[in-house]
């Protein structure tokens, strides 16, 4: 057997080989390279951060609509700070002291060695001047950074403005840090996670004052950042601007959209504001303003704003009387002023005689639609639950009652209310009679300015209902928006039309008839008990081949005749013919008039 | 009856606290200094509290009673590992941490003090021979997969200690020396240094021949071993380049530094290099070091903890420590030789050679000798995990030392 050793040798030796060998290694780095140290003195490779462009926005022309300008973030590394007088260097900036302190803090608390930005987004002329004294004080730095740049003045709403992420968004995600921007609303707001790219990083050799020296090991450790990706939107420049100066001075909402394919043509919220203002120096003042201004600008009326919409669903309740076979289209009918039962009465303006579901269209006879809408409620033996909850169903199709998925921030569902809701309201004893006033769209139905121009969009396009949006395309990638048919037989939708188009021609909308454009819609007014009531139309255009849809609130309006309609007929005019007709000038001046509002 | 032949080795005992409140004091300093209240010192001292509290349990417990317990050790271990390979908490890219009783637990620490044991107990028993050697060796197989199927490359390079520590039985030392040569040449390879090795085997070809040219009977020999050589190396390339997906290669170009890194490894390197060279023959002092205080160095209370010593206390200060613990690794093994337990010399050299492979594995990172695979410097980063099981391993080394009548069959 073979004895052990009192140790092993080899081990002893190879543990003393290593030690060696790494004590060589420290003492090398420590004592030797004197160049290292000599490095290590004088310079610090440091990380830096280096934001990518944030994303284009173009029109449906491939035109640009939102770039960006070369901008600034003033920097401060807190430990190399020396500030021999605040107040200056305060007011350099124009900051408080006390504003400038807490900025400082939160620099600290980020990091005390590494640079993090007390201002972003600095506008060129105002750098040059801040640069010349900054760059004498030790601890100041300077990032080149992004603005915004628009080109048409009008799509606040769409484009949506940014601020400074905040301390939840830092959290929230890794990938901002302070002093970045994130867009709060609109297109800017949606697709943050497109627009935005990918930061990129670069190694610096930085001297003891933080100025850079050149890059570390010739940027052979570099990334570069990714460009954000552009959106290639579905915007009509021109028509938006001359969709947003109808509705200059007025509150209300226009969305065009063009019926095949759900691009959304323009998109009027008013009043609106100045998105170059959100990237100016007082950016912060003028946000709260917004925010304290009677007429809301910031609410985008489009998409968040819910009204009753009235008369304009009549064609749809029409489609939904076909449905349940309540009526046909030799329905006649003789309203006598008033659709009266038991103690009820909902009145109509005027007595009419109609041969045909599609004249109720046009003269938007109230005792018509109340009478099929009964009809339709009372259509099952086992009640009127079941009626209810179709209906409720066929509206949701039509996109009623939920959100339509817009691509931009802050769509409301609106209401269509059901038996649920019924039952909440009034116990189970509610009857037809009590929710009778659906049947012209008042009531609890809430519906939002974009559902009325999908809904139209809808009957305009033969039953399909398309997803309205205002991006088709992200870089090359052209986006698949849904489309859903819903079942309506066509000749329905004939009839339908067929009224839609006399409401224009010898119906309710006269005032919207348009030399050489045979087109189709319907007035509304809903009810405010606030005020006076809103003025709202919904319409397409041309009658045989649809490009255009459009759904138009004006609040406190009146009736739809007298603001809506004629703003939807100019909308029209000017989107298939390119100007105005010179018989029409006196009606564009009327409706260019501001409305004078209380408060 | 209980006599002692052999009173406990109190020296490993003394340099294990110095190590152990120095890395305490060094927390301490670099918490102040960067300025955060991170807690990570006074957690530190509770570590090094529980262990203290382990170890004088150990003490007290008869050594036979804790051999008994190390297939169950062993085992447990094992089991602990799976665990935290099936439902383990992800930290830093690494599926090895279990929760126990709300303290995360890196059980491939455990596994090493146990393989030390097993393998001290079961090679004890055995003839000395080169295949016992090896056979013993195989011990170390299983914890050390588990660690590579964690992602934890480094936990598995340590278990080489095993084969290493059993050279003292048997263990063809040629094979370890093979083993690491081997390990150099791949990190060649993979770095990219293919042309310099072959002509690194030529010149090395030509001298061989020009020493051996009396002697005609060796060149054939020296001849096969150089072609062989130069065979393993080429075939080592082409699996590189040829079997690996391009996104695998990029994985350890980057584990060698070659790549650039989104984690920022080759950044560590740099700054922990420029933080050392800082330091200079005497240092900053303590809490003035400047890429410490501003935290340059990524993992400075981990990983890359010797940064902070180094420049903080300088070549002075590192140079200490690294005689410390070259003093620790020497003593256990040689006061133990006199020891009439084979078991108890296999054990110190296994413990040994844990210390010495991790202290290998982190410096040789640390100092830009070696690829940046994260492990701790032993009893010294900051870390639970860590601490206990290096106490765990010094303390039953403690308790062996006392040589014991009742040890002896
Ligand atoms: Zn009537």
């Amino acid at each position: 057997m073979k004895k052990l050793e009192d140790y092993s040798k080899f081990f002893v030796g190879f543990a003393i080989a290593v030690f060696l060998i790494l004590w060589i290694r420290l003492a090398y780095i420590q004592l030797y390279a004197s160049a290292l140290k000599e490095r290590a003195e004088q310079y610090i490779v440091e990380k830096k951060v280096v934001k990518p462009p944030r994303g284009l926005i173009y029109d449906r022309y491939d035109s640009i609509l939102v770039a960006n300008e070369p901008a600034y973030d003033i920097m401060v590394v807190p430990a190399r700070l020396e500030i021999k007088d605040t107040k200056f260097v305060a007011s350099l900036l124009g900051l408080s002291v006390q504003e400038f302190k807490e900025r400082l803090q939160r620099a600290k608390r980020y990091s005390r060695i590494v640079a993090s930005p007390i201002l972003s987004a600095v506008h060129p002329s105002h750098f040059h001047t801040m640069q010349t004294y900054l760059s004498m004080i030790p601890g100041f730095t300077f990032r080149r950074g992004f603005i915004r740049k628009y080109y048409n003045g009008h799509l606040a709403h769409v484009v949506g403005y940014m601020t400074e992420v905040s301390k939840e968004d830092l959290e929230k995600d890794s990938f901002y840090m302070p002093g970045d921007f994130i867009g709060r609303t609109g297109l800017e707001h949606f697709y943050e996670l497109e627009l935005r790219g990918q930061k990129g990083i670069r190694y610096v050799l930085v001297d003891a004052f933080g100025r850079e020296r050149g890059a570390y090991a010739n940027g052979k450790y570099d990334i570069p950042p990714v460009p954000g990706k552009s959106l290639y939107t579905t915007i009509d420049p021109n028509l938006q601007s001359f969709a947003s100066s109808l509705m200059e001075g007025k509150r209300g909402a226009i969305v065009a959209i063009e019926p095949a394919t759900g691009e959304i043509l323009a998109f009027v919220s008013s009043p609106d504001f100045s998105l170059d203002s959100f990237w100016h120096n007082n950016r912060s003042s003028y946000y709260v303003k917004l925010l304290n201004q009677p007429d809301k600008p910031l609410f985008n009326r489009g998409v968040s704003a819910t009204y009753p919409p009235g008369s304009t669903i009549k064609p749809l309740q029409t489609l939904f009387a076909f449905k349940m076979n309540v009526i046909n289209h030799y329905t006649s009918w003789f309203c006598p002023g008033a659709w009266v039962r038991g103690s009820l009465t909902v009145k109509c303006h005027g007595s009419h005689f109609l041969t045909t579901p599609k004249e109720a269209i046009q003269h938007s006879c109230n005792s018509f639609y109340c009478e099929v809408f009964y009809r339709a409620l009372s259509r099952y033996a086992e009640g009127h639950r079941k009626a209810l909850m179709q209906w409720k169903e066929y509206l949701n199709e039509f996109g009623f009652g939920k959100k339509t998925g817009v691509d931009i921030r802050g769509e409301k569902p609106g209401l269509v209310p059901d038996t649920s809701y019924y039952d909440r309201m009034y116990g189970t004893w509610w009857k037809p009679t009590t929710i009778i006033s659906l049947a012209i769209g008042q009531g609890e139905w809430l519906a939002t300015p974009i559902q009325l121009a999908t809904y139209v969009s809808v009957i305009a396009n033969g039953g399909w209902f398309v997803k309205p949006h205002f991006v088709r395309k992200i870089d090359t990638f052209m986006l698949e928006w849904d489309s859903v048919k819903i079942d309506i037989p066509e000749k329905d939708l004939q009839h339908v039309r067929d009224g839609m188009k006399k409401v224009i021609e010898e119906g309710t909308a006269r005032i919207a008839k348009i030399p050489d454009i045979e087109w189709a819609g319907k007035t509304g007014t809903a009810q405010n008990p606030h005020g006076e009531d809103h003025s709202l139309f919904v319409g397409f255009a041309p009658l045989d081949s649809p490009r255009i849809a459009v759904a138009v609130m004006v609040e406190n309006g009146g009736f739809g005749s007298r603001w809506a309609a004629p703003i939807a007929s100019f909308i029209v005019e000017y989107y298939l013919k390119g100007s105005i007709d010179s018989s029409r000038l006196w009606l564009l001046e009327r409706v260019k008039q501001p409305i004078k509002y209380e408060q | 009856m209980v006599v002692s032949r052999q009173k406990m080795d109190w020296w490993v005992l003394i340099i294990y606290l110095i190590i152990s409140v120095w890395s305490i004091l060094t927390l301490y300093f670099i918490d102040v200094s960067s300025g955060g209240a991170s807690g990570v010192w006074q957690r530190q001292v509770m570590w090094l509290a529980i262990s203290l509290v382990v170890g004088f349990v150990i003490l007290m417990i008869d050594s036979q009673l804790i051999l008994s317990f190390s297939w169950l050790f062993y085992t447990i271990a094992i089991l602990l590992m799976l665990v935290a390979i099936v439902q383990g908490q992800v930290v830093r890219n690494i599926h090895a941490w279990v929760v126990i009783g709300g303290f995360r637990f890196q059980p491939v620490e455990l596994a090493k003090v146990a393989t030390a044991l097993i393998t001290a107990r079961w090679v004890a028993r055995r003839k000395p021979s080169v295949i016992t050697a090896v056979k013993g060796s195989l011990w170390a197989v299983l914890p050390a997969l588990l660690a590579l199927a964690q992602k934890d490359w480094g936990s598995a390079m340590t278990f080489a200690a095993v084969p290493l520590a059993l050279t003292y039985v048997g263990f063809p030392w040629l094979l370890v020396i093979a083993g690491i040569a081997l390990y150099l040449v791949l990190l060649a390879v993979i770095a990219g240094y293919i042309k310099y090795l072959l002509i690194l085997y030529g010149v090395t070809l030509l001298v061989l021949i020009l020493i051996f040219r009396k002697q005609k009977e060796y060149i054939k020999y020296v001849f096969g071993g150089v072609v062989l050589v130069t065979l393993i190396t080429l075939s080592m390339e082409w699996a590189f380049t040829k079997v690996l997906k391009p996104y695998q290669q990029q994985r350890l170009k980057v584990l060698v530094g070659q790549e650039k890194d989104p984690r920022g490894a080759a950044y560590n390197v740099i700054q922990a290099e420029n933080a050392i060279a800082y330091g200079g023959l005497t240092g900053t002092g303590l809490g003035q070091g400047f890429f410490t205080s501003f935290k340059f160095v990524p993992e400075q209370t981990t990983d890359f903890i010797f940064c902070a010593v180094a420049e903080e206390t300088g070549f002075i200060g590192g140079t200490i420590l690294m005689v410390l613990y070259i003093a620790l690794i020497l003593r256990m093994i040689i006061y133990v030789s006199k020891h009439r337990s084979p078991l108890v010399k296999i054990y110190a050299h296994a413990i040994a050679s844990f210390f010495l492979m991790h202290i290998l594995i982190n410096l040789g990172m640390v100092l830009g000798l070696l690829p940046v695979i994260g492990i701790p410097l032993p009893l010294f980063s900051y870390g639970g995990s860590q601490m206990l099981s290096f106490s765990l391993m010094v303390f039953i080394y403690l308790n062996f030392s006392r040589e014991r009548y009742t040890l002896l069959r």
